[in-house]
């Protein structure tokens, strides 16, 4: 017969309490610390840190965000998604490549030879966009100015050369 | 603003990303108004800093709009902005940690302490140390931020969004042992630790 001592209950005690355990090992460390006041003491320790951590991540919430930052947020998103320096979304590339298909079946020499151009243009400026940081808009999170403010002190510190 | 962020709120994912698909501006402000305060408190919670949660919270936006041909709303964007904002917050905190040689150090309460209290720090005062000690949340926020990111984000997807271990280990692009190691380590330092806080104050 087997018997099953602290020692094999012990690392089964924290997978207990994160409720990561197999039924079967689940009702083996139930009954273990039914009758032993050790391993007892050791699970209601695991409890409590999994509770602590559980009440922590349910309850903890940072301070809300001022409406005006979301609605400058939202309107930065907006042009961010309308400039030029996105390019055209696939949609677009689809249907210009589509329509360049299309004149060219028509057998239209000079429309395809346009389309064709158009379409090569969008996928430039497709792959340029893709790999190029986008740049933030005005109204969101001034990053690069605090940059900027960052490198002037710098420059404070050490001293700005005399203009002129 | 009001009525229509109540508006907005109404509006599933899909509605909203075809909004933001024809360029419609209140596609957008839907997208913030629902999403923000659920990308803002999970990078909050992996990073503990408001300022660096902000940050992030705005990438995790940016990156959406540059995605925006390719997000499947169905179910939710809830999934995709969960594994965006996770990894990028670990990403920005493992950075930061790097560039600075070591994990933050400075307990939560005191960054933010700071801030509210014009630099007085209720660590040089014995009683509000205590009262801290004794405040549970409190306690065990300090704690969480001793650990490293991805032990933060497995604790926070698991315990905070009910995520099984292999789907965290998916999200984060992780082996599951990994994950699970993580996740074993931390709580044993919490528990180690919330041990002590209780002997320190004699309970």
């Amino acid at each position: 017969m087997i018997t099953i001592g602290c020692r094999d209950i012990a690392p089964l005690l924290e997978q207990h309490a994160a409720g990561d355990i197999p039924p079967l090992l689940r009702d083996i460390v139930t009954g273990h610390v039914r009758d032993c006041d050790r391993c007892r003491s050791e699970l209601e320790q695991w409890d409590q840190a999994q509770g602590e951590i559980a009440a922590w991540v349910r309850a903890a919430a940072p301070r809300p965000v001022d409406p005006a930052y979301l609605d400058g947020m939202a309107q930065a998103l907006h042009r961010l998604a309308a400039s030029p320096g996105l390019g055209p979304t696939r949609p677009e590339l689809v249907a210009w490549l589509g329509a360049a298909l299309g004149t060219l079946g028509s057998g239209s020499v000079r429309g395809a030879a346009w389309a064709g151009r158009a379409a090569a243009r969008a996928v430039r400026r497709w792959r340029s966009a893709a790999t190029r940081p986008v740049p933030r808009p005005g109204l969101m999170r001034p990053i690069a100015l605090r940059r900027l403010a960052q490198r002037a002190g710098r420059l404070i510190r050490k001293g700005v050369p005399a203009l002129g | 603003m009001d009525h229509q962020a109540a508006m907005s709120e109404q509006l599933t994912d899909r509605q909203i990303v075809n909004l933001c698909r024809r360029g419609a501006e209140a596609g957008y402000r839907a997208l913030v108004s629902v999403h923000h305060d659920y990308v803002f408190g999970l990078c909050w919670r992996v990073l503990g800093s408001r300022e660096e949660a902000l940050d992030v919270t705005q990438e995790v936006f940016i990156r959406a709009v540059r995605s925006m041909d390719r997000l499947d709303p169905r179910p939710s964007l809830r999934p995709w902005l969960r594994r965006v904002a996770v990894n990028l917050s670990i990403n920005t905190q493992s950075r930061a940690s790097w560039q600075a040689g070591r994990h933050r150090s400075v307990p939560l309460e005191l960054a933010e302490g700071e801030a509210n209290s014009g630099g007085q720090s209720s660590w040089e005062d014995p009683v509000a140390r205590l009262a801290e000690l004794r405040d549970d949340l409190g306690t065990v926020r300090r704690l969480l931020d001793q650990l490293s990111p991805e032990q933060r984000a497995v604790l926070v997807l698991h315990a905070g969004e009910g995520l099984a271990y292999p789907d965290i280990a998916t999200l984060l692009g992780m082996p599951l042992g990994t994950v699970k190691s993580h996740a074993s380590r931390a709580r044993s330092f919490l528990r180690r630790s919330l041990r002590r806080a209780g002997e320190d104050l004699g309970l």
